[in-house]
Order: structure tokens, then sequence, then C-alpha cells
């Protein structure tokens, strides 16, 4: 019987396998591209763009390294693409992911180490490192949440933890056209890559 | 006709499962890979999918069944990586390994790897000629490095230099 087709090209030409994926045919112009056309929160968001996972990838990216002021570079880079896998598999939101269960989270572990490993990365980080990055996601969750999502701050302390008042007041969540955040998805992207 | 197909792409949790049968098969045909004794699921994690100083760990999957991995990781010398390879009994010289150091190069060139180091035992004739046909050459030995039996066999140290 012939196989369905599990493979994707993407705008660089890169013929993506989704279930075997492979380093080489990783591209971050894809990436980039990718994540600045995909919406977070499913696209219930306000304002007359989506919040993309590009531009929360950068948001978290700034938390983190805020947060973690002597990290080495290379876990910013893991910071900025802790959501990569979503240029291939979309943005799923955290209700659906637990109801499609753990292979859901296999091809996302599948993906992830082959971006790693596509830009230098361990193709798997430290679990501290890991949870840093998770910290610095859930303040991103929560300024999205109350900023542009409609929650109320009892609901999203909830969901997503309490967070500093002070962080809460000093970040804004940004709406942008997509071309906006993907170039400076590269931009950040390529000034990590050369600092590594 | 049969047609092998064979896809290389990185090792994540659930493959420890299907690497431990390969590696413990592999163990068990008294080989000479430099494993002794059987592996467990556990060990397969911590020391292949997810150690420390891991750079890569790729995993071959022939006709939908894992049919080999390779690890590269780093080592103390700077700008050294070590590798090992294994291919399952039933699937040697069908170009497993082939695919698996093409993915494993460009992770070592991603990674800023300099040089790869695979040293491998004197009488394990077919790794010998695996490193040697990728390129690998010869740069010391280990003289004498008891098995667990004790019996005393040379570890052969080659480098790929990328």
């Amino acid at each position: 019987m012939k196989q369905p087709r599990a493979w994707q090209r993407m705008l660089s030409g890169r013929r993506l396998d989704l279930l075997d994926p492979t380093p080489m045919d990783i591209e971050v112009e894809d990436i980039a591209h990718g994540l600045a056309f995909v919406a977070r929160w499913n696209g219930q968001t306000i304002g007359d763009y989506a919040y993309s996972v590009a531009e929360h990838s950068l948001l978290v990216t700034d938390i983190f390294s805020a947060q973690n002021p002597n990290a080495p570079i290379k876990w910013q880079l893991a910071a900025l693409l802790h959501d990569a896998p979503e240029y291939v598999i979309g943005d799923m939101i955290s209700p659906v992911k637990a109801a499609v269960g753990p292979s859901y989270g296999e091809l996302d572990d599948r993906l992830t180490a082959a971006i790693h490993i596509r830009f230098g990365l361990p193709a798997q980080i430290p679990v501290a490192v890991k949870k840093q990055i998770k910290a610095a996601d859930k303040i991103s969750a929560w300024l999205e949440a109350v900023q542009i999502a409609g929650f109320s701050a009892v609901e999203a302390d909830k969901f997503f933890g309490k967070i500093d008042p002070n962080l809460a007041k000093s970040l804004h969540i940004r709406l942008r056209p997509p071309v906006d955040v993907r170039n400076d998805f590269t931009l950040k992207h390529h000034e990590l890559m050369a600092k590594l | 006709m049969i047609t092998i197909n064979t896809r290389v792409r990185p090792a994540v949790g659930p493959d420890a499962t299907q690497m431990v049968r390969l590696l413990n098969q592999v163990i068990a045909d008294g080989g000479t890979t430099a494993h002794e004794t059987p592996y467990t699921v556990e060990r397969m994690r911590a020391d292949y999918i997810a150690p420390p100083n891991l750079i890569s760990c790729h995993v071959a999957i022939t006709n939908g069944r894992l049919s080999g991995f390779q690890l590269l990781k780093n080592d103390d010398r700077d700008g050294w990586a070590i590798i090992a390879t294994f291919v399952a009994l039933d699937r040697a010289k069908m170009g497993i390994g082939q695919k698996l150091f093409s993915a494993t190069r460009f992770a070592a060139k991603a990674a800023g790897v300099q040089t790869i180091d695979a040293t491998i035992r004197a009488d394990n004739i077919g790794g010998l000629k695996y490193y040697g046909g990728l390129g690998f050459a010869d740069y010391d030995v280990f003289k004498d490095i008891p098995l667990k039996d004790g019996t005393p066999v040379d570890r052969i140290r080659k480098r790929f230099d990328l």
C-alpha cells in the first residue's frame, strides 16, 4: 500500500519530512516566515493582526534574557526557537494538545531535536534550561492572556501563575504586520548565531 | 521486488526501546562492539538520547523499523567529538551507516566540531572498514585494553577532520 504523504514543501524549496525530520531540511527563513503567519490563541485575540508565534518567540527570548542575564547565547537561541516546531505542526492550544495525547509531544520532540541540531544546539537541552524557558513562556502567556485574549488578571494567575506586577506593567504585547515580525525574528536569529 | 527505504532523523525518548533491542542483539551476537553488557531503556536514554555532552543522536528507520543509530558527543579535547555507531545485524551493508554519518557530519559542522574520534576494537573488522570507508584515518592505538573476561584487545583510534 502506498504510504500517505508525510512531507511539506517549504518556501525555500526544502521538502521537510514531518514524521522523520532531518536537520538538513531546516532553514531559518522558513521558520521565521511560517511562525510569523501562525496565530496564537487560535487567532482569538483583539486587534487587526494576529499575535504570531514569531512575535511571542521574540518576547520569550527577551524575558528569558532579562531573567537569566548570565545565560549563554546558545540558550537565548534555544529560547528563540522554543516553539519553532510550530512552523510545521501549527500552534495547537493547550486543551487540544492534551486531548491529542502523547503522539503530539513526540512529533514536537523530533522536530525540536532536528531544529536544534541544525543550528548547532544540543539535540536535547538541559532540563534546568528548559524550565527557565518555560518560566519565560508562562510570563508571555500571562501578558497575552490579559492584554489581548480577554482574560482577567485573576484568571490568568490561575492558568499561568502569578507574575511580578512591575514586569506586567513594563511589557507590552505588540501587534504588527507579519512581515515586520518575520524580519525581526530572522535578524535576532542571525545576531545570536553570529555570537555563538 | 522489495524496496529498501531508509530515513534518518534525531532520536527521541520513545526510540529507546527499539534502540535497546538493537544494541542488545548486537551484544548477544558476541560481536566486537564496545559494549559487553546488555543495555536498559533508562541507560539508553541517559547515555545516548540525552547525555549531558550530546551533540546529536540520529536513528535510521528502514521500512518503518529502527535499523541503526549513531551518537556524536563532545569530547574533553577542545573541538573534538566522539562518535559511536550501531546497525542492526540483519541490516548490515545496506548503506544505513552512510546515511547516518551524513546526518552526523552535518550536526558536527553546525556545532563547530573540528575533529571526530572513533575508537574501535581492533577485532571489529566491520567497524574499522566502515569508518575507514567514510574517510576516518588512524592516529593512535590503545594497546591491550582488557575486555570484561580479561582478554587484551587493542583499540584503534581514528579521526575525521571536518
